[in-house]
């Protein structure tokens, strides 16, 4: 989904999926932030990560 | 009212030692202090004077009997409101903890009681260390001014006086910022190096416990008191704990350490800062560092690895809580959960794999250039008054917040060791921080840093005097 497509039924649909009930005042600054956040992903997206794998359990040590 | 509270840690441990005053008159000076300046200020939540004046009079009877525990013995310091104690109200600066009292203490807590630490207290910590709402806490040098978080009372406890050195909790800066801004040393150790077993989490991958001292001195101190292997910590890595205040003397002579002023000087930074941080660099050119000029265009990307994880993490441990205590956390950080509620886990799981590729390309910059280090400014600018503090992450552009995380994010990311150390002041007399990165498990070389420009510069012996006044509770 682009960021710009992000609305109120869209979080109540994802707040409801999670199980949450978001209270209408929470409704905008949260279509703000989960813009932001879908459009940091997008960033992500779009790097060459392919090689490596998820981190899954943490080591911080340079092996 | 002694002035002892004036000392630096080891001044003070080497006092004891020596007895020349007792730790019983140490903390007299503290607690004096603290009186004198937490109706200005507020670092504290919980005072703990009874238990105080019982550790202090316990490490006088060591040092009587000669028995020796460590550097801390008979030194006050503070603790976050975020670590256990036992027998002790913990409640992470939430209603939704009231009357939380834990029958065990963190390990962290464990070692500083162990190494004859007097605890003063618990310091004030923005709600879950979320840094979403204003804490009661003040900034020493001007008490309108936001004192940095989440360890906000544990930097101006050190700040002011009423502690010589404190504990605080670093996930995504929050030991640096508070450094930085109140003009004390903070250290955020490699991620394991420190248990942060019985410490309230935000992200287990991210969550490092660390100290904040005076000095780089006091914080290598520190540091040798708290780390080291904890099972109880799934996190916690079994390495080798080094004689970090031996290592401060050692010098920079030698010290490689790389600049990305792409990255680290890049436009949000204020003049005062970009000064300050320019002649910070040039000092240790003086001094026998090495300064190489990278660009390690990854670093670009951490600051939104590292909040999917984050904001995923910290609401998967609230879970319950915000299912059945939702109205008594504060709005903003009920918001913050609401929204890592919603974060899908396939974006979850690339953001782990985009931070396992980014730190493997970060490592191979540190080896390409021969790297120790890297450094820059802690955070881009000063402190600002409160009213005029933004971590609003629901719009566009640059928050406090979005500028804190830019610098501070990426030792979180990759678990490397971070140091913040005072660096100068801006025009309005207000603290600025220089911070270094280094490689795993080798905080040695940061304290080797601060400690080094520690010897020819004063901005870190220069103490606050906050203005009395009453500052509303929320």
């Amino acid at each position: 989904m682009k960021p710009e497509e992000v609305n109120a039924d869209v979080i109540r649909t994802l707040a409801s999926v999670a199980g949450i009930t978001v209270p209408e005042e929470d409704m905008q600054p949260l279509v703000g932030a989960f813009r932001n956040h879908l459009a940091g992903m997008k960033a992500l997206e779009d790097m060459d990560i392919d090689e490596a794998d998820p981190i899954v359990i943490f080591d911080p040590r340079w092996q | 009212m002694s002035e002892l509270w004036r000392l630096t840690l080891r001044e003070a441990a080497d006092g004891l030692a020596s007895k020349t005053f007792s730790s019983e008159e140490l903390l007299e000076s503290t607690l004096g202090r603290l009186s004198a300046t937490e109706p200005a200020v507020h670092a504290y939540v919980t005072l703990m004077e009874g238990s105080a004046r019982r550790q202090a009079a316990a490490a006088d009877d060591d040092f009587r009997r000669g028995r020796w525990r460590g550097p801390l013995q008979g030194i006050p310091v503070g603790v976050k409101d975020l670590c256990y104690t036992e027998g002790v109200p913990t409640q992470a600066g939430s209603r939704v903890l009231e009357g939380f009292v834990p029958g065990h203490d963190a390990t962290v807590v464990r070692r500083l009681k162990e190494g004859g630490a007097v605890i003063v207290g618990k310091t004030v910590t923005h709600e879950f260390a979320y840094g979403q709402d204003v804490p009661p806490t003040r900034n020493p040098w001007n008490t309108d001014c936001y004192p940095g978080g989440s360890s906000a009372g544990s930097g101006v406890s050190v700040a002011v006086g009423s502690a010589f050195a404190a504990i605080g909790t670093d996930t995504g800066g929050s030991i640096r910022i508070p450094g930085s801004v109140n003009g004390v040393v903070g250290l955020k150790p490699t991620y394991g190096r420190v248990s942060k077993f019985g410490v309230f989490p935000m992200s287990p991958t991210l969550d490092t416990v660390g100290p904040l001292a005076r000095t780089a001195e006091d914080c290598a101190l520190m540091l040798g008191a708290i780390a080291g292997f904890d099972p109880l910590d799934g996190g916690s890595i079994d390495e080798p704990v080094q004689d970090y205040a031996a290592a401060v003397r050692s010098g920079v002579k030698g010290l490689r350490l790389g600049v990305d002023r792409d990255f680290f000087f890049y436009k949000h930074l204020s003049d005062d800062v970009r000064k300050a941080a320019e002649a910070t660099v040039e000092r240790l050119v003086e001094l026998g560092a090495e300064v190489v000029p990278v660009r390690l265009p990854e670093l670009d990307a951490v600051a939104a690895v590292g909040m999917t994880i984050l904001l995923a993490d910290t609401s998967e441990w609230h879970h319950r809580l915000l299912r059945s205590h939702a109205d008594k956390y504060v709005p903003a950080t009920r918001l913050m959960l609401e929204l890592g509620e919603i974060v899908l886990a396939a974006p979850y799981v690339h953001a782990q794999r985009a931070r396992a590729a980014l730190r493997e390309r970060v490592r191979n910059s540190f080896s390409m250039h021969r790297l120790d280090c890297l450094i820059g400014p802690t955070i881009p600018q000063t402190t600002m008054p409160v009213e005029k503090l933004s971590v609003d992450l629901t719009g566009e552009g640059e928050t406090a917040l979005s500028m804190f995380l830019h610098h501070c994010f990426m030792g979180n990311v990759f678990g490397i060791p971070a140091l913040s150390f005072p660096c100068g002041f801006s025009s309005s007399g207000l603290p600025i921080g220089f911070q270094v990165y280094g490689r795993p498990f080798q905080e040695s070389a940061l304290f080797r840093i601060a400690h080094a420009y520690q010897q020819v510069t004063d901005w870190h012996s220069r103490r606050p005097e906050p203005r009395r006044q009453e500052v509303p509770i929320q």
